[in-house]
């Protein structure tokens, strides 16, 4: 059987096997991961205490980056939509188009890829490091389940803090938009109002802090995986922490087209 | 350190969730502390009404809808909307369902049935149900009026062309006449929405007369139509004559429609006048209309244009209201 | 009791690493560990405690299999032994006294009181009084060296795993801490493997020393034994010729 595959065809051929089993290596090293996540979720006595301190770093340190990401979002989306809509659609619009879209989209996506790269990377990057540096292995040494003690705080820290800091872009994005209709689209603000309520439903809001949700979980739990399994030196955190940035990216994408196509 | 760094986390986590909900409920319309009451209204179907879009009464937002489903047996659906309690009914409610805007924006708009009681409301199956009525969808007609308007456009130009001589240049600038009015009366039309609206009771009472008015039209167009395909140019002189006729009826018949559209009518008027003296002249055997029947393409367009405005005057007949709130073409 | 290795074989990727070591640390003896660089000392090490699984073989702490525990009965194991890392590993994000205080927080029944004052004897053990509110970048490569024993000795253990203890450190910081080993056993009759390269070092702390070699144990005696071995391993590895450890092809 394996003698058909001959010549020129032998090299793709190890190729594809070896992605294969590569992919699906690390799939089972990250389910495996994932279970002892899950296994040490039970021992809150220790990661409960480093919580408060992770959604500290996670979710408010964030809160620059994502308000000036969203402000501009907000601004340009207010602008955009009065120039697709010139003359025909009433201004109102502006208000309908900027609040669907900072809710549905922009927002939670936006901020979820920003912080895919500023939280993402920075606990790749601090895994990375205390597992090249043997810090991981010190805090078995002293009976720490690095597991419980380091990522769990981070995964239930970016869980929680990511759906509060979409809700601070999404208003952020929605005034700063409000304030562009006042002052460069002669809105008034009972105009941009009107369309922001038209087709709201309080849906629009649990969805996008879903959406958030689920980013948060995938972001820090990526990183926290690519970070754990460096082996090597600086440029292997280099290495994780471009991985993780790159992965969290993408797994935010395709998480917002299944939440839209089950959710929505 | 830590402690402010404790204060810093529980504080951005509060004003998250207060942000949240309080930012749910003002998008949702600040309908907190204020006493609603719920009332139900039925409709045969409810066109594109959704959920949240406003109830008004005389032109003021008081609720939203809060619930449509269909109702058990499947007969009608059932809206439920909340309004303010310190609302008052009018005398025998009724509720219709119309267009805010052009978009798609919906409303739904209680009266007093006395106000419309011409329009077929839906029977509540519940003693305190309020009949109801959804008004159509105008996005039909305003076709049906593009399409119309285009061909006389096309018609207009035609004609602009196969008159070269004295008369031809009277026809066109009684043409360009009507084409000023038609446009004056559109502009009015748009301008004068809400009057439009407020007279919209007047309307109701000289339906009548326009639907004759329509019906007469409608005949003429179809004589012209037969008198064009026999090649008989006098008989088209004369029904010209005869239409000019109608659409001077139907003009005063806009007069009551709308003082405001007073000045317009006037010199559409005028224009219809000067029409006329130019199909006096033809009739006197001044002028080439022949012309105009050897073109067949124009004739074609003729016979189009005369259908579609029959379809219009059907629709007109059913909708008056939406229909002078829409345009004239 | 003692540590057991009993066949211990691990490989990564293609790379053999160990191939078959069986040693045992008998209670209350200090065990050296020599070998060449890269020959696997650390990875022997870290098995001992669970931080690397084994591909065959068992290995028994305390009398119990690491190689078998449970998760949770692993980290109970490891609170009674103390690992000094190669490269001290110190949590960087924390300053000295913390580091100590770490595993400090994980033995049970100690006041804040007492965990304190371990904290600063751990310190006076090692010479670093006054450096408790360092942080480790602070600090000089020997001085976190030193850091690192003194966190694994401040739990109070009954085994010690030393990996390279005395390596880049100067000729009397070197002594302070061979001392600090002896003191260990003697004191607090703890049993420990030193992993090293240093032979004054392994001389003066062992009770006996392991040779690996080739993924084995090449060799295995007391100080004066080792001394007068005529292995040509062993002695270019003592002697520093390494033309004597090639061995000729079998
Ligand atoms: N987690 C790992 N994954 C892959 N290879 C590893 C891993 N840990 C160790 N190795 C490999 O195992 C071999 C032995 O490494 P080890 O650190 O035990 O050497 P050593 O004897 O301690 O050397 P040194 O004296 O320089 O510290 C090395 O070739 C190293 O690359
Ligand atoms: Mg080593």
């Amino acid at each position: 059987m394996m003698k058909v595959i001959t010549g020129a065809w032998r090299a793709p051929a190890a190729w594809v096997g070896r992605s294969a089993v590569g992919t699906a290596a690390g799939m089972g090293r990250f389910g495996q991961f994932l279970a002892g996540i899950g296994h040490a979720l039970t021992d809150v006595r220790t990661w409960g205490p480093a919580l408060v301190a992770q959604m500290g770093r996670i979710g408010v340190a964030s809160l620059p980056i994502a308000l000036f990401i969203a402000a501009f979002t907000g601004i340009v989306l207010a602008l955009q939509a009065s120039y697709t809509f010139t003359g025909a659609i009433p201004k109102y619009f502006v208000g309908v188009l900027v609040g669907k879209t900072m809710l549905l989209e922009l927002g939670p996506v936006l901020t979820g890829l920003a912080l895919a790269g500023r939280v993402g990377a920075n606990i790749a990057a601090e895994l990375g490091t205390m597992r090249v540096t043997e810090q991981i292995d010190a805090l078995e040494t002293l009976g720490y389940d690095p597991l419980a003690h380091l990522v769990v705080p981070k995964v239930m820290a970016a869980l929680i803090m990511f759906p509060v800091v979409v809700a601070f872009a999404n208003a952020m994005g929605i005034v700063a938009a409000w304030a562009t209709a006042l002052n460069l689209l002669d809105m008034t603000t009972p105009e941009f109002v009107r369309g922001l309520r038209l087709f709201f439903v309080p849906f629009d809001v649990t969805y996008s802090l879903i959406k958030a949700a689920s980013f948060g979980l995938a972001v820090a739990t990526i990183g926290c995986f690519f970070g754990f399994t460096t082996w090597g030196g600086a440029q292997a955190v280099g290495r994780s922490t471009t991985q993780a940035v790159v992965l969290s990216s993408m797994v935010i994408l395709v998480l917002d087209a299944f939440w839209a196509v089950t959710l929505l | 350190m830590s402690m402010s760094n404790e204060v810093r986390v529980g504080a951005v986590l509060i004003a998250g969730i207060v942000l949240v909900v309080v930012g749910t409920i003002w998008l949702q319309g600040w309908r907190i502390g204020r006493e609603d009451q719920l009332v139900t209204a039925w409709f045969r179907e409810v066109g594109q009404v959704q959920r949240g879009n406003p109830v008004k009464l005389r032109g003021v937002h008081i609720g939203r809808i809060e619930e449509i489903s269909l109702d058990a047996g499947g007969s009608g659906v059932a809206v439920r909307m909340s309004i303010g309690s310190d609302v008052r009914m009018p005398e025998d409610p009724v509720v219709l369902l119309s267009m805010e805007s052009l978009f798609g924006d919906w409303q739904a708009e209680i009266h007093s049935r006395a106000r419309f009681p011409l329009y077929d409301y839906a029977v509540s199956p519940e003693p305190d149900g309020i009949p109801g009525y959804s008004l159509p969808d105008m996005s039909r007609l305003t076709a049906v009026a593009d399409r119309i308007a285009e061909n006389l456009a096309v018609i207009t130009d035609r004609v602009d062309i196969a008159f070269t001589d004295e008369t031809a240049l009277n026809i066109r600038e009684a043409i360009d006449n009507i084409q000023r009015v038609t446009g004056q009366l559109t502009a009015l039309v748009e301008a004068q929405e809400q009057t439009v609206r407020d007279v919209a009771v007047g309307l109701e009472t000289t339906t009548e007369t326009l639907q004759q008015a329509a019906l007469s039209a409608s005949r003429t167009f179809s004589l012209i139509e037969t008198a064009i395909a026999d090649g008989q140019l006098a008989s088209i002189v004369g029904n010209v004559d005869r239409l000019t006729a109608q659409i001077d009826t139907l003009s005063s018949a806009l007069v009551l429609v709308s003082r405001d559209m007073g000045g317009v009518t006037e010199s559409a008027d005028s224009a219809f006048a000067s029409l006329h003296a130019i199909v006096s002249a033809l009739d006197r055997g001044e002028g080439t209309l022949g012309l105009l029947l050897q073109d067949t393409a124009l004739y074609r367009d003729l016979a189009l244009t005369s259908s579609l405005v029959q379809d219009l005057i059907r629709d007109f007949q059913r909708n008056p209201r939406r229909y002078i709130n829409l345009r004239v073409f | 009791m003692s540590i057991v290795l009993d066949g211990v074989a691990k490989r990564f990727g293609t790379a053999v690493v160990l191939n078959g070591v069986s040693l045992e640390a008998r209670d209350g003896e200090t065990l050296a560990v020599i070998g060449a660089s890269g020959v696997g000392k650390s990875v022997l090490l870290k098995s001992v405690v669970g931080l690397i699984r084994p591909d065959v073989g068992t290995i028994q702490v305390d009398g119990e299999l690491v190689t078998e525990l449970r998760r949770q009965d692993l980290y109970n194991l490891r609170r009674r032994v103390g690992y000094v890392f190669q490269f001290a590993a110190l949590f960087d994000s924390m300053t000295v006294e913390e580091n100590l205080a770490m595993g400090l927080s994980r033995v049970p029944g100690l006041s804040l009181a007492e965990r304190r004052e371990r904290v600063a004897e751990s310190l006076r053990l090692v010479d670093l009084e006054g450096f408790g509110a360092q942080m480790p970048g602070e600090l000089s490569g020997g001085q976190r060296k030193r850091v690192g024993l003194a966190r694994a000795v401040a739990i109070r253990p009954k085994y010690l795993l030393y990996d390279e203890p005395t390596t880049g450190l100067d000729p009397v910081t070197k002594t302070v801490i061979d001392r600090l080993i002896l003191r260990m056993r003697e004191e607090l009759g703890v049993t420990s493997v030193v992993v090293t390269h240093d032979m004054t070092s392994a001389y003066r702390i062992a009770d006996r020393i392991a040779m690996l070699h080739a993924g084995r144990i090449r060799y295995l005696g007391t100080p004066d034994q080792i001394r007068a071995s005529d292995d040509p391993v062993v002695r270019g590895f003592i002697d520093g010729r390494p033309e004597l450890m090639q061995e000729p092809v079998t």
